[in-house]
């Protein structure tokens, strides 16, 4: 399977090349995935507006112009639109289960540790599940993804000191949401 | 994470906000798809003719033709408020001809 950087694939994906496309797919779509998983609270859901992310991506790609603008911020675009319309049409808040939480953890933890680690996170989770969309955006693109204000600010259409500034109201209202017990819980205190 | 704001008075209040970026740390694991998606979604992406998706429920042509009748409702309503007038106006001055034509009686 031929490896591309991705102004290459960009390039033969706009003129059809689907294996090219095939190439962007596989180093996106775990970030992808995991973005939109914790948008939406579970893996179904979560799989199936992965696959509509690159089908759209498909569709468009011959539109797709580089102005500054990476490749997979602009994934992480219609990925936050699907998973808006998703969240509009569903009429709901997202909930993440307890089940769900203990897959994410990784084998060979200590299962009472394990749990109550599980159950600090469910709250955290809780809360931020009722932060605004673009706030929970930030926190998963920062915490999940690992990016930069820089890369954050690209994806979210916002100067780098407009996400520094969201980032830091965003935690005050975190910390504010958070039960005095649950905060020194969730803190370890 | 956030040097950028670093005041002195501010110290436990940015403790708490540090501890707060580390449970986020912790609550946030990276997840993975299922093998078996990711491949079956490739095939289907590589191999497959890409579905066509119907164009979202557009409203653009329904507020234009509902814009063009209100306009069409507004010009009417208003020549026939004009036809309304000029027919007044009209009647009135047949009217004052028909009377400077009658002759007047001597008194």
């Amino acid at each position: 399977m031929p490896e591309f950087n991705d102004e290459v694939a960009l390039s033969l994906s706009a003129q059809g090349d689907r294996q090219a496309f095939g190439s962007l797919y596989e180093r996106y779509v775990g970030r992808i995935f995991s973005y939109i998983y914790y948008r939406t609270g579970n893996q179904h859901d979560a799989e199936d507006l992965t696959a509509r992310v690159f089908y759209r991506a498909l569709h468009h790609i011959h539109h797709y112009q580089q102005r500054g603008l990476p490749f997979s911020a602009w994934l992480y675009r219609i990925a936050h639109n699907l998973v808006a319309n998703w969240h509009r049409d569903n009429s709901r808040r997202p909930e993440v289960s307890l089940d769900e939480c203990l897959w994410l953890y990784q084998p060979g933890e200590h299962p009472e540790g394990m749990l109550l680690q599980t159950e600090e996170t469910e709250r955290l989770m809780k809360v931020l599940h009722k932060l605004p969309p673009d706030r929970q955006q930030l926190l998963i693109l920062k915490f999940v993804e690992h990016l930069s204000n820089v890369e954050i600010g690209q994806i979210m259409g916002r100067t780098e000191g407009a996400v520094k500034s969201l980032y830091h109201r965003t935690l005050l209202a975190l910390r504010d949401d958070l039960e005095p017990n649950d905060s020194a819980k969730c803190l370890g205190v | 994470m956030l040097d950028w704001l670093h005041l002195p008075w501010e110290k436990s209040n940015m403790d708490d906000l540090d501890g707060l970026e580390s449970s986020l740390e912790a609550a946030f694991r990276p997840v993975e798809p299922s093998p078996e998606f990711v491949r079956d979604l490739r095939r289907r992406l590589v191999n497959f003719p890409v579905p066509v998706t119907p164009a979202p429920d557009s409203r653009v042509p329904l507020y234009i033709a509902m814009t063009i009748a209100s306009l069409l409702s507004g010009v009417a309503i208003v020549g026939f408020g004009v036809w309304i007038i000029l027919a007044l106006v009209g009647k009135l001055q047949s009217h004052e001809k028909k009377v400077a034509s009658t002759p007047k009686l001597a008194l």
